[in-house]
């Protein structure tokens, strides 16, 4: 009964109409920075101030076009404080980062060959349609999403059905509020019918597990589960780290890492906390054992135990007040409290998502995945007394966030437009700053970064740089799990989907396994060697079983074609006339040990381990 | 500014001289990491090891049911505790090869951890210092300290890096990375079926070979092209070059070539396989000089002796012990080709780690032992220790220290004191610090502010004399 309960509300509080603020917010976010014909600003930011002093000695001379809001405020500030910035990037450069940050793949020959000849001067705005609106899209923000939501083992036999729902939600470009709301509220009975449920259902803290106990229950620390549960939603959604003050108040700890948190007390923790006091992950039993691929999620207990015992942390309460009453709950950043007779689970959907903070995370997100990096960095631990700090910082101390600005015109965006997650990649792949060229003319100074005055180059993440080596060899990889069959890394219901090869490469390049092993990639040389000797690579360059370079060396008899669209294949560009001129001689000694040699030499050439 | 730099990196055009990327790889992007350590001098580096090799039980060895046994009501009858010596006892049933080396191995049983969670401490062990969140990104790991001091003792021949590590990726933390330092001193972390492992074939060298020579052809062509970017796009160049000669070095298959004899010994195990590489690259001397073993797998919160778990207490120190025992073994059993009269393992300090300890007396409710820092172990062996001894005493429940057992009087042992040991017998100033950080904060090689008490920053003396 009570499930139909939190169903029922949940439906109630979807249907509700947005408030939508009045129209004059919207263009106040979206007001250009600076306008174009003022004089510079005397007043730059602190982060910007002592080094606008040094005067840039190159400046474009060709103005950038302004493509949308984004563009007002990134060059309006650069132009403000006179910092030279990158070129438009060149169509082939612009085409391999689009197709990559869309789709998480590198372009086929041909779509890209269509792309570079098109005479449209709208034809990146085209592209970026196409490629948003592609099956790939969906696949490759569908593994965004559920590394974001760790959509690992332990959500045991509900994973499959949390795959799909994913899936489902970037397919319909469902608006993120409501699939977030879906994941704070959905209870079940078993892992299959609620996808939402599993969100919480992972976090789980064991503490017991003594098959003679008969609640079935106990073998959770259930209020350890929920502080765990608490800090993952507070870094997902709100961008914030909440571990610290989990364990103790901000004072005397946090000074010289969070101004924010720093006044935040473990009791507030707590009645952030309480908006789960009354829920129960429940692992079911099976053959005498409690079965960590099953459980319940229900809102039946007693509210958020101070006096249970924990096992990962200090005590909540000393033991003398063990049985002190359960605290309200009450939202960290507003102080709201839970409305009597609600759902306090109901009621966190409703505050959380409904308060910038919850947007500005999402945005911030996307404007470091798509960018390369956060406005504010770290993008789950933001100090909020350091975004637009009101007096002077502590000694150390700058403004957390780059252009907060930028990012309050991002959040108000994805909220005027149905928090849909397509229009926010299109917007910021449309605008010219995403579109900058990665080369810089001159000079770099690290300070131009926070200006993002040259597109950021970020390594490929391990099932995107697979992929890339698939698309390139045409040699598809094989995954035992899941429906689809190209082969493609990023088709994966699972890290743990792939096998052999594939997965040893994978795991050198840093593939998160979505549970305890984080997503890393930085260079080593181990990886050098993967890209050298994996047989992913050694095989598929082989000119046999219709790989690429078997296609090719049938289908080209004259060398410089076939060099052209090797190049094109696998470094998604023309070659240049000295690499022309080195890639006839390799050919001209055996002609297909050549070919075999120069993709080889192109997937280790350090541009393809790059999107650029 | 070209000359100061060949001036702080004189060994590293030697390293390089492979391939003229390599060289103008790493030297042109050199200026980015314009990192100095200063005030040498203010300690006295023993520089009584070559090679050090630490080995890390993950997720914490119980200290009363090892190397501090003390008989409670979770003591379990099939022990079979037996004396070594004065005040050490060890269960022939948890380690029936150690038993007979206990007299190669100091142990020190007042160590105190700052943690008690398994993230951090696996952190503490690899940075040396408590995880400090706003300055993590720029800490490196020990290794990679070690990897940037020795760098002017390279030479030509070491195709290896400086910092080899085993199954690294399975701490919480993952491999950490080089920090503030420039990326060609990170760790080369080998989970034992990697493909770098694999010999390669006459003919497969040859194709490499051939392969590459067209990469760097084809790479320096681009250079022009790539100018303007992220130094990112060319420091990969380095790595390139490095696994290159890797690759084409024989000692690196070799090391990886076990004998069905060898691996019954120390054990076809993440510890076993581990211990015998890292001997065998300590034989090979062919760069490597620092590594780090992770064994994963001791957080034995419940069933710690359950027979019929495959994953409990009796097989995880059964791995440890043949391995470690092994290994310092054949250490004692090479000759030195360095100097005449010394072993490998005079060469080579071994020390096990570990983050912290497990709750002493009887077994909690689960039949585990949860986690506990206030006493816990580690040990010592080789590389200028003195063997045999036993520093630090804890109290009759083995949960409190009443001797720290070395000169700092109550102040018990970290595991910073570690650290700064090893450093100390590798011949690195440990008091050594470096303020041109990019967060301009002071790091400091062993640092006495970083936890939430004073630390003592100190090698253990006591070891060597």
């Amino acid at each position: 009964m009570k499930y139909f309960l939190v169903a029922l509300t949940t439906i109630f509080a979807c249907a509700q109409d947005p408030q939508f603020d009045p129209q004059d917010r919207v263009e106040q976010a979206h007001k250009p920075l600076i306008e174009p014909k003022t004089k510079p600003s005397k007043q730059a930011s602190d982060l910007t101030a002592e080094f606008a002093k040094t005067r840039a000695t190159v400046v474009p001379k060709a103005r950038v076009p302004r493509k949308n809001f984004i563009d007002q405020h990134i060059f309006g500030r650069m132009e403000r404080d006179k910092i030279p910035y990158a070129a438009l990037a060149s169509d082939e450069e612009f085409a391999r980062r689009a197709w990559l940050d869309a789709t998480g793949r590198i372009p086929q020959a041909e779509d890209l060959i269509a792309f570079l000849n098109d005479k449209d001067t709208k034809k990146r705005d085209k592209l970026v349609d196409r490629l948003v609106a592609s099956d790939a899209f969906v696949d490759r923000w569908t593994f965004y999403f559920e590394d974001l939501f760790r959509a690992g083992g332990r959500m045991g036999a509900g994973l499959n059905l949390f795959h799909y729902w994913v899936k489902e939600f970037v397919r319909l470009d469902r608006p993120y509020n409501e699939v977030v709301t879906d994941l704070l509220t959905q209870s079940s009975k078993i892992s299959h019918d609620a996808p939402g449920s599993m969100y919480f259902a992972r976090d789980f803290v064991k503490a017991k597990d003594d098959p003679e106990t008969p609640e079935a229950e106990d073998i959770l620390s259930r209020v350890d589960t929920i502080d765990e549960f608490t800090v993952t939603y507070g870094k997902v959604f709100l961008g914030l780290n909440l571990a610290c003050i989990s364990c103790h108040d901000g004072r005397n700890h946090l000074e010289k890492v969070n101004l924010f948190l720093t006044s935040k007390k473990r009791s507030e923790f707590f009645a952030q906390a309480a908006f789960f006091g009354n829920s129960r992950q429940i692992m079911n039993w099976e053959n005498g054992y409690q079965s960590t691929t099953e459980f319940t999620v229900d809102d039946v207990a007693k509210g958020y135990e101070l006096g249970e015992e924990s096992i990962v942390r200090v005590p909540r309460v000393p033991a003398s007040k063990k049985n002190a009453p359960a605290p309200d709950p009450r939202f960290l950043l507003s102080g709201e409290a839970a409305r009597k007779g609600e759902n306090p689970r109901d009621e966190l959907a409703r505050m959380m998502t409904s308060h910038e903070q919850f947007r500005r995370a999402f945005a911030n997100r996307m404007w470091a995945e798509l960018m390369g990096v956060g406005i504010v960095e770290p993008v789950d631990e933001f100090d909020l007394d350091r975004y637009r700090p009101k007096g002077p910082l502590p000694e150390g101390f700058l403004p957390q966030a780059s252009n907060p600005d930028l990012l309050d015109a991002l959040s108000e965006e994805f909220r005027t437009h149905k928090h849909s997650l397509r229009h926010m990649v299109k917007t910021i792949m449309k605008s010219s700053a995403y579109q900058l060229s990665s080369s810089f003319a001159g000079e770099w100074k690290q300070e131009y970064g926070n200006y993002y005055a040259r597109k950021f180059i970020r390594t490929l993440t391990a099932p995107e740089l697979h992929d890339a080596i698939t698309v390139a060899t045409a040699k598809a990889a094989n995954f035992t799990q899941g429906t689809e069959t190209s082969g493609m890394a990023m088709q994966m219901p699972e890290p743990n989907s792939a096998k052999g090869d594939s997965k040893q490469f994978m795991k050198v390049f840093g593939l998160s396994n979505r549970d305890d092993m984080p997503r890393k990639s930085t260079a080593t040389s181990l990886q050098a060697m993967m890209l050298m000797q994996s047989r992913l690579v050694t095989r598929g360059v082989e000119a046999k079983d219709g790989t690429r370079v078997e296609q090719l060396l049938k289908s080209f008899n004259d060398d410089g074609e076939l060099i052209e669209r090797l190049y094109l294949s696998t470094v998604s560009r023309k070659p240049l006339p000295p690499e022309v001129a080195i890639a006839r001689k390799e050919l001209g000694k055996d002609r297909r040990k050549g070919v075999e040699n120069l993709q080889w030499a192109l997937i280790n050439s350090p541009e393809f381990l790059f999107n650029y | 500014m070209q000359k100061r730099m060949s001036d702080m990196f004189p060994a590293r055009r030697d390293v390089l001289r492979l391939g003229g990327y390599g060289l103008l790889g790493a030297f042109a992007d050199q200026a980015l990491f314009p990192i100095r350590a200063q005030a040498a001098g203010r300690s006295s580096p023993r520089g009584t090891a070559r090679f050090a090799i630490v080995i890390e039980l993950a997720g914490a060895l119980s200290h009363t049911d090892s190397f501090d046994f003390k008989e409670n009501a979770g003591t379990q009858k099939d022990f079979d505790v037996r004396p070594i010596r004065n005040d050490l006892y060890l269960s022939n049933r948890l380690f029936p090869e150690l038993s007979k080396e206990m007299d190669r191995v100091t142990i020190v049983r007042s160590m105190k951890s700052h943690e008690v969670v398994h993230f951090r401490g696996q952190y503490y062990t690899q940075a040396g210092r408590p995880l400090n969140p706003a300055q993590a990104p720029e800490i490196p790991a020990v290794g990679s300290v070690v990897s940037y001091e020795l760098e002017s003792k390279r030479r030509e021949t070491d195709s290896l890096p400086t910092y080899v590590g085993c199954n690294l990726d399975t701490a919480g933390c993952g491999a950490l990375t080089t920090g503030f330092l420039h990326p060609r001193h990170s760790v080369l972390d080998v989970s034992l079926n990697d493909v770098g492992s694999k010999a390669l074939s006459a003919d497969a060298l040859s194709v490499l070979e051939e392969r590459y020579t067209l990469l760097r052809k084809l790479d320096q062509s681009m250079a022009p092209a790539r100018s303007g970017r992220d130094r990112k796009l060319s420091s990969f160049g380095s790595f390139q070059d490095s696994a290159y000669k890797i690759l084409g070095d024989p000692r690196w298959p070799k090391a990886f070539g076990f004998s069905d004899e060898e691996k019954k010994r120390y054990g076809a195990n993440s510890v076993g396989l581990g211990c015998l590489l890292a001997r065998n690259l300590v034989k090979a001397d062919a760069g490597a000089r620092y590594f780090h073993v992770t064994h994963p797998g001791w957080d034995h919160h419940k069933n710690i002796f359950e027979h019929k778990s495959t994953d409990n207490h009796y097989k995880h120190c059964n791995d440890f012990d043949r391995a470690m025992a092994n290994l310092m073994r054949d250490l004692a059993a090479e000759p030195s080709p360095r100097e005449k009269g010394k072993t490998l393992l005079d060469e080579t300090m071994i020390v096990m780690v570990t983050e912290f300890g497990r709750t002493p007396g009887a077994l909690n409710g689960v039949k585990g032992r949860h986690h506990y820092n206030a006493a816990y172990l580690s040990l010592f062996a080789g590389g200028g220790v003195k063997p045999g001894r036993i520093l630090g005493k804890t109290d009759a429940a083995g949960e409190q220290v009443v001797e720290s057992g070395w000169k700092h009087g109550k102040s018990q042992i970290k595991t910073e004191n570690i650290y700064a040991s090893i450093y100390s017998a590798l011949g690195i100033d440990w008091r050594k610090e470096i303020s041109d950080t990019p967060s301009k904060r002071v790091y400091r090689y062993v640092d006495p502010l970083g936890a939430t008490e004073f630390v003592v920053d100190d090698e253990i003396a006591e070891l060597f004399v």
